[in-house]
């Protein structure tokens, strides 16, 4: 290999059922600093790439690895421990704590550094910061969304995997999440964003995988894949050409 | 602005003489809510005047995270009890009758959060949607005689399954599918009713662009059939191809009613909702920027 990436999975097959493969042979790569965005029909695996790469689902054949080093069977809070965080699609915040309680869940590895994270993070979603107070199951859906991208944050992460944040939410708030993700990616944190906002993903992403069917169809970058007539024609629609 | 505008539209030209005001009147209302009012607690989440439907149009309703809108959707739908006000539904009083009895009288919804039974096959999923099925009475369950309704009744669910691209899942367990196939099932379940009003809360939430088109020819040919469609979305592209009305909600209230274009141009709503962005120059400079950067960082990988 003659690049050093800072995840690689390497032809990974996996599934929930026994016997039933999800993922047939999918790769993907993250550089260093790289916001990667994973697109694709219903079904096609992105969500299963993004469990078993966090270590939620066992991985069959293939490989992940991470600095180099082999994590194909590791287990979720091991990832967490060295860097990794994830925030799921839905079913992300302990709804019946407050905001501050579900953020320090988030650092519970690392009790010394919860205030000064809490304070890193208050400062990138406002919002969450005049409400620490208040129960999580009070916020609305667009706010759960950033306390759980908040929470994936409280361990200082080198690499977050985000599973279609945007779903769900007001186009001022999709805006936002997506413009939030670029401003976390500056900081230094490399991202791995599943989404159906193909478009706004691609516009963000330095490169994108689009998967069908549980293997790689096409990869580019982002502007790249936001221009392809065939990428256009089979996986974004026309809606998403903005006209 | 889609290839499906070959589908009829019966009501076009029904919204011309309607006024785009909060709570106007409409021709012939399929449903109506009155000084409806819900609260949790010292918040008062809904709290709609007056709202008329038209019947067989599509309407769309939109507002901010928090608005309300699922809360009022439970309200219209008997998912929740309102704490004042009356919902009238095709002539009837609704406002304290079980959903079930709703959806007999031709009225269904769908959640934002999907609720297909993980435990059965897909199929099995979309055959309970059937209504007034023999089975259901404990006699007439005893007696060979359903075999003929059993039968129509799965020829009408595969049908469905195949118009919403979900035939290979036929005999897959529910749990086994993904968010944006759930979603769908979902649709496609709700439809096995024939009902006369359809209530789709977020219904393209999570599924792929490619197939919000053909699910979108299929809204359309919901109303071509004469069902009314109310829905919940957050695409602005979507509601401006479908919908004949929009009703936009904010903090509870109705704040805006119109035609698509009408609600384009609301400065009211644009700055409640739709954002200053909306016309998508700023991602286009940071697409700019981005694909700079991803030279930077090693390009395309092969």
């Amino acid at each position: 290999m003659s690049e050093q990436f800072l995840v690689h999975v390497d032809k990974i097959r996996a599934g929930y059922v026994p016997g039933v493969d999800i993922l047939y042979g999918c790769s993907l790569e993250l550089r260093e600093g790289e916001l990667l965005g994973i697109i694709g029909p219903n079904g096609a695996g992105k969500s299963t790439l993004l469990k078993a790469l966090f270590g939620l689902l066992s991985i069959r054949d293939g490989s992940v690895q991470y600095r180099g080093e082999d994590i194909s069977s590791a287990s979720a809070h091991e990832l967490v421990e060295k860097g990794i965080g994830y925030v799921p699609q839905r079913d992300n915040v302990f709804p019946s704590l407050t905001i501050e309680e579900n953020l320090e869940m988030g650092a519970f590895l690392r009790p010394k550094q919860v205030k000064e994270r809490i304070d890193y993070v208050v400062d990138l979603f406002p919002r969450l910061g005049e409400r620490l107070p208040q129960r999580a199951g009070s916020l609305s859906g667009g706010e759960r969304q950033m306390l759980a991208m908040a929470r994936a944050l409280m361990m200082k992460p080198s690499v977050i995997l985000l599973d279609e944040p945007s779903a769900g939410l007001s186009p001022v708030l999709q805006d936002q999440v997506f413009l939030r993700t670029r401003e976390i990616n500056q900081a230094g944190v490399s991202v791995v964003m599943v989404e159906q906002n193909a478009r706004r993903c691609l516009q963000i992403c330095h490169r994108g995988y689009v998967l069908d069917q549980g293997t790689n169809a096409y990869t580019d970058t982002g502007h790249n894949l936001l221009n392809d007539p065939k990428v256009i024609e089979l996986y974004l629609g026309t809606l998403a050409r903005g006209d | 602005m889609t290839a499906d505008d070959s589908i009829a539209n019966p009501v076009a030209g029904v919204f011309d003489g309607v006024s785009p005001t909060p709570g106007s009147a409409k021709p012939d209302p399929i449903l109506v809510a009155d000084e409806v009012t819900r609260r949790f607690g010292g918040l008062t989440a809904v709290s709609v005047e007056h709202l008329e439907i038209q019947r067989g149009s599509i309407t769309a309703l939109i507002g901010p995270n928090g608005a309300g809108k699922t809360t009022f959707f439970n309200l219209l739908t008997s998912f929740d009890k309102q704490d004042a006000g009356r919902i009238v539904f095709d002539g009837d009083d609704i406002s304290s009758i079980q959903p079930y009895k709703l959806a007999k009288r031709g009225m269904v919804r769908t959640f934002q959060l999907t609720k297909a039974l993980s435990r059965m096959t897909v199929i099995d999923n979309m055959k309970l949607g059937a209504t007034d099925q023999v089975g259901e009475s404990f006699w007439k369950a005893l007696l060979p005689i359903w075999g003929a309704q059993e039968a129509e009744i799965e020829a009408r669910a595969d049908a469905l399954l195949d118009r919403f691209n979900l035939t290979h899942m036929r005999d897959e367990f529910a749990g086994t599918m993904s968010g944006g196939q759930r979603k769908l099932v979902e649709m496609a379940r709700a439809l096995m009713t024939e009902p006369k009003l359809v209530m789709l809360d977020e219904p393209m939430a999570g599924v792929n662009p490619a197939l919000t088109q053909s699910l979108l020819g299929h809204v359309k040919g919901l109303r071509a059939e004469g069902r009314t469609v109310i829905f919940v979305e957050h695409d602005m592209d979507v509601v401006r191809d479908i919908s004949d009305w929009v009703v936009v909600m904010a903090e509870g209230q109705i704040i805006a009613e119109g035609t698509p274009d009408d609600i384009g141009a609301n400065q009211e709503v644009i700055d409640a909702y739709l954002g200053a962005h909306t016309d998508s120059d700023y991602f286009d400079e940071i697409g700019d920027e981005v694909a700079a950067e991803a030279e930077r960082l090693g390009g395309a990988i092969s």
